[in-house]
């Protein structure tokens, strides 16, 4: 039945092969749509003889008793098979649908920010990938129902009165036809109309977000012209879309019902001629006339449940393409993406070059490339030097910062007091390994960063990014995302006490709600505290970390820092007198 | 859900109408087309002069045809329907959020909203198509269907019009019931999921910087855990509910065959029409076992509009006045008088006032700076004066108290640039017109001159049309700060509030964006709200703010417009 589905067959089946029991899961649908097709065949026959028996044999209600208890038994078996399998579709499609979500969100932390919208991502994965239910739950038992029933049918009819079955084979091969000439007219406008759904989600997220805004200049009420417009326009290209798409649910109803009439003209004018007689004659009758809609139902379904589940299906594809994507590296050689060949697919394959020749020079096979146990090189020493000699950052479509030479010193903490916008937290982003320079080169000591293994320079380095994280859950679990490993209770109170945030099982919300910027600024402090406390790294950046304190909490935070600075190299982007003042050194470029 | 609100105008209603006609109609052909051949076999068998069944083979065809033309015109004039209705609630919704922003609306998190406002808006679209058009049709298919059994034979009737009547009773509610909690749950799960989601990815780097992305992934994916064992819920209702639905349908099928039979036997039943007896329940059924589905979806939309509601229930925290005061607090033109007297706010759902006991008078043209640690109620303050928030004591603008005034005229004097202000995800320009929809283009780049972005502006190489990333991603905090600034000065209020206008820049910076904004301000009353001591003569005096006393567990319940009661 793959003729049905005008979408790239690949899609149906990688979304299978996702599926985890998935084949075990077709397979109770077959067994359970054969077992249904007996039902519906067994219940047409005992229906159209107990007619016949009673009109044209002129059987007695008691001669024919046992039949109608064993229509009632056949009919009692159809509703608990359909409700099996309408409970069992569920389940599989949810457990597809789980592991499909892990797997994009486990891709997607490998894979580079880019500029990726984070909101649309996440509808993504949520809203996108329930949408698949229809898919799993309906449209996949259907399309099995669609194949086994009209077989069981056909098999019926031509045995029975091969006329009906002709009837039949001319007409049903129709649907599907027109199925797939329709579904490929609309596929592409499908697809068009996700983005659509998903640009105008947008819009009006990013109007809600930005509605104090719009109060403020007077301009909310406003407002409601451009929605009308945006939403005008998507009923519009909807309407459009539906109208085509119809149509295939039009000729579907019109095969269905003209055979269905077709069929009862041919039996009845038959029958008049007297091809067909005695209470066998009428039962023969009755039984393909109850039959025939039967063979066209499940196909009406999976019609129906096909244009239901394309937005599903549109949304596994997105996914697909995610699970595509070549992964960041996390191990070395980073060289050859700062010499800008690392765009795209390519950076996949440079990486594994990389790591090859990484391999061969330390004699340790490719594990480099992910394993954070593969040291490659010792991690940094003791308050290493960082050189940055000549280096270039560019984003795509602005203009390069300015080149860059800077020495921060070891042992020191250095601050960084260069003008908004001058790179400073592309500088520390660098140093964790999330920015390649375009040019020049990034030294700790006198090795490069390139040949460092990266996961072993983060994991000497305690980075406070300027706005830091924040996840579902208490303060204390917020500050525990400091280190893999978790962290003791009295540690984590120790941190929270330093960093003078708030109450260790405040709750947090993901969005940072429930707590103020300061306070989430101090969380997040807590956490770079925690972090320093348990790994003791070598290496401290700090972005902007007092921009949302005040003087005297900014005071009593750097006071609970100053022992955490010893001997250790920091860096600190910020422009406020307090931090300045704790510095060996200011560097303005 | 909804009736105050979603106000359909006679046409959405009529084209709803219309589709549940239609829908009825192409049921009805379903029912006739079955009973018709079944009445024709039959008659033919009987061997008649084909004559006599001209009629019915007719209608046969007739039947087939209507069923499925029918069947296409209902579904496009209910779409339609519904795409309107849907425009209408989407709008109303958003002129409810209008009134109760930025401090009427609870702890709901923006992300929360924006789910609120697409899905539930489109769930309750689906409640009308897949609710009450389904079960309009059900409803009339069923009745006539009843009737022609009824007239056929009166215990066949019965038993048919029983059977339906359980099926419609039994298998909606038993689909409904056991969803109800389920459902509920899967709305917060994914409004939760999905904020986890996007705060992951946003603190990509961070996380796995840190070594726990894992750990933080785990935690989402609980998430997941919920929202997968929600949906298992829902499962097995769905199949019951089919279920109970096709065991009635054996019920009236089995009680027809056995009625009609007697008849038959009994004579009083005319053998031909036994066949019709029998077909008629299975024809009428194929509606009724469409509403278990159709109750689900009614469930859904049920909570999404009682979700709904609560946005548009929600009291406004600053009514506008029933018969505000012509807004006119300077005759002569000019920034107004300001007289602040003995000011408490207290926000909505706080306990204790954010600001308490605040005196201060600003002259016409004034430079005030109001200087105060976290949580001393600054940005209250500047909520205040902007109309957003009720207060107590006395607030005057050219001698008359604000509360007499409407919010939207205060606003057109009172500007605020707050340290949170929005960039929205469309051009520069664009972003900037909001203040001054009429603003030349070199309006523009003079307030950008203003703010001190010229050499960013210059730097861009689409100028004024470079687009704004999502929630200005591509723009740093300070450019943002300044980007917000330029657009303040291009509205060009008489009285201007900055909220912390030199967060996020360096000390050069910030005082070269002040000085020249002190100088474009030139005339303006300006109000600037800050923690730390501004430079030396961009203001005209200093007033200091001290926190309300017992000191409030919050620094800056403000700073976040969306989450208006912190705990505390």
């Amino acid at each position: 039945m793959t003729t049905l589905a005008p979408r790239p067959a690949n899609v149906d089946r990688r979304l299978l092969h996702r599926a985890r029991g998935a084949t075990l899961f077709i397979g109770v649908c077959a067994a359970l749509g054969v077992a249904r097709t007996a039902c519906v065949v067994a219940g047409a026959w005992l229906t159209a003889s107990l007619i016949a028996g009673a009109f044209a044999g002129g059987r007695s209600v008691d001669s024919l008793t046992p039949q109608l208890i064993a229509l009632a038994a056949v009919l009692t078996l159809r509703a608990l098979l359909a409700s099996v399998q309408e409970a069992a579709a569920h389940r599989a499609g949810a457990v597809v649908k789980s592991g499909l979500r892990r797997q994009a969100l486990e891709r997607l932390m490998r894979l580079p920010s880019g500029n990726r919208h984070t909101g649309e991502t996440a509808a993504l994965l949520v809203r996108g990938i329930d949408a698949l239910d229809d898919y799993f739950a309906r449209y996949l038992p259907q399309l099995v129902l669609a194949v086994v029933v009209p077989v069981g049918v056909l098999v019926v009819m031509l045995v029975a009165y091969p006329p009906a079955a002709l009837i039949v084979l001319i007409t049903l091969p129709l649907i599907p036809l027109f199925g797939v000439l329709i579904g490929r007219y609309t596929r592409t406008r499908a697809e068009r109309q996700w983005a659509s759904t998903s640009h105008l989600a947008h819009h009006f997220a990013d109007l809600v977000a930005g509605l104090p805004t719009l109060k403020a200049f007077g301009r909310a009420s406003k407002q409601v012209g451009a929605i009308e417009v945006t939403t005008g326009a998507y009923r519009r290209r909807s309407m459009s879309l539906l109208r085509v798409a119809f149509c295939s649910a039009l000729v579907l109803e019109l095969a269905a019902s003209l055979s269905v009439a077709v069929l009862a003209v041919t039996v009845g004018i038959d029958l008049v001629e007297g091809g067909m007689t005695g209470e066998a004659g009428l039962r023969t009758a009755l039984l393909v006339l109850i039959l025939a809609p039967e063979a066209y139902l499940p196909l009406r379904n999976v019609g129906a449940h096909y244009h239901a589940s394309a937005e599903g299906l549109a949304a596994a594809e997105k996914v697909f393409a995610i699970l595509a994507e070549a992964p960041e590296r996390t191990g070395a050689a980073l060289e050859e993406e700062a010499s800008g060949q690392g765009a795209g697919g390519r950076s996949q394959r440079a990486g594994r070059r990389s790591a090859a020749a990484l391999g061969q020079r330390t004699g340790k096979g490719s594990a480099a490339l992910t394993s954070s146990a593969a040291l490659s090189h010792p991690p940094l020493g003791r308050a290493p030097t960082i050189m940055f000699r000549r280096t270039v950052f560019a984003y795509p479509g602005r203009q390069p910062l300015p080149e860059l030479s800077l020495t921060i010193p070891a042992g020191r903490t250095t601050v960084l007091t260069a003008r908004s916008g001058a790179g400073k937290s592309t500088l520390m982003a660098s140093l964790v390994g999330f920015r390649q320079p375009v040019s020049g080169s990034i030294a700790f000591d006198d090795t490069e960063l390139s040949g460092l293994d990266l996961a072993a320079v983060r994991r000497s380095i305690a980075w406070l990014p300027q706005r830091p994280v924040l996840i579902d859950g208490t303060v204390a679990e917020n500050v525990r995302l400091a280190v893999p490993d978790g962290a003791s209770d009295p540690a984590v109170a120790k941190a929270i006490a330093a960093a003078h945030a708030p109450a260790a099982t405040r709750t947090v919300s993901a969005d940072g709600s429930g707590l103020s910027a300061g306070e989430a600024a101090r969380v997040g402090l807590a956490r770079f505290l925690l972090r320093v406390d348990l790994l003791d790294p070598p290496v401290l950046l700090l972005d902007e970390p007092t921009a949302h304190l005040d003087t005297d909490t900014e005071q009593a935070v750097l006071d609970a820092f100053a022992p955490y600075r010893d001997q250790r190299t920091v860096l600190i982007a910020s422009h406020r007198p307090a931090v300045r003042a704790i510095a060996d050194r200011e560097v303005d470029w | 859900m909804g009736r105050p609100m979603v106000k359909l105008r006679n046409t959405i209603a009529l084209r709803l109408g219309l589709g549940a006609t239609l829908g009825a109609l192409a049921q009805v052909s379903a029912l006739a087309l079955l009973a018709v051949s079944g009445y024709l076999i039959s008659r033919a068998w009987e061997q008649p002069p084909i004559l006599y069944l001209m009629v019915a083979i007719t209608s046969v065809r007739l039947f087939g045809i209507s069923r499925g033309v029918l069947r296409y015109t209902e579904r496009l004039v209910s779409h339609d329907a519904a795409f309107r209705g849907l425009e209408r609630l989407r709008i109303a919704v958003w002129r409810k959020l209008v009134r109760l922003a930025p401090a009427g609306v609870p702890v709901w998190r923006t992300g929360d909203l924006q789910a609120r406002l697409v899905d539930d808006v489109d769930g309750v679209g689906d409640r009308w198509l897949r609710g009450a058009l389904p079960l309009a049709s059900a409803v009339i298919v069923s009745v006539c269907a009843v009737a022609l059994q009824t007239t056929l034979l009166p215990a066949a009737g019965i038993i048919l019009g029983a059977c339906l009547l359980a099926a419609a009773l039994v298998g909606p509610a038993l689909a409904t019931w056991s969803s109800r909690y389920a459902v509920r749950a899967t709305a917060r799960e994914r409004g939760d999921l999905t904020e986890g989601v996007r705060a992951c990815l946003h603190g990509r780097e961070e996380l796995v910087a840190a070594g726990t992305d894992t750990a933080a992934l785990e935690r989402v994916l609980e998430g997941d855990d919920r929202l997968r064992r929600a949906h298992a819920r829902i499962a097995w209702t769905t199949g019951l509910g089919e279920a109970a639905g096709l065991l009635a349908l054996a019920f009236a099928l089995v009680g027809a065959l056995a009625a009609g039979i007697a008849a038959v036997a009994a004579g009083t039943l005319d053998g031909v029409l036994l066949a019709v007896v029998a077909l008629v329940p299975l024809a009428a059924f194929e509606s009724v076992l469409a509403l278990p589905a159709a109750a689900q979806q009614t469930a859904v939309a049920k909570a999404c509009g009682r979700r709904l509601l609560e946005i548009t229930q929600a009291p406004e925290p600053r009514p506008d006045p029933v018969e505000p005061m012509e807004y006119e607090p300077n005759p002569l033109g000019g920034p107004p008088f300001i007289e602040i007297k003995r000011l408490a706010v207290t926000w909505p759902g706080a306990e204790s006032p954010a600001l308490h006991g605040f005196d201060l008078t600003v002259q016409p043209g004034e430079r005030v700076a109001v200087m105060g640690p976290s949580g001393s109620g600054k940005s209250t303050l500047a909520a205040a004066l902007m109309g957003f928030l009720p207060y107590e004591g006395s607030l005057r603008f050219g001698g008359v108290e604000l509360a007499e005034y409407d919010g939207d005229d205060i606003r057109r004097t009172v500007g605020l640039c707050s340290q949170d202000a929005h960039v929205f995800d469309t051009t520069l320009a664009e972003n900037l017109r909001l203040a001054r929809p009429s603003a030349a283009d070199e309006d523009l780049a003079r307030a950008l001159r203003w703010a001190g972005l010229r050499d960013w502006l210059d730097a861009l190489p689409d100028g004024l049309r470079t687009r704004l990333g999502e929630h200005g991603r591509a723009v740093s905090g300070g450019e943002r700060g300044r980007i917000a600034l330029a657009r303040c000065l291009l509205a060009d209020r008489e009285v201007l509030v900055l909220d912390e206008p030199d967060a996020h820049l360096d000390a050069a910076t910030a005082e070269r964006v002040l000085r020249t904004a002190a100088a474009a301000l030139e005339g303006k009353t300006t109000i600037v709200i800050t923690h730390r001591p501004l430079p030396d003569g961009i203001v005209d005096r200093v007033v200091h703010l001290r926190a309300p006393v017992p000191t409030p567990r919050r620094d800056a319940p403000d700073n976040r417009l969306f989450s208006v009661a912190p705990p505390g």
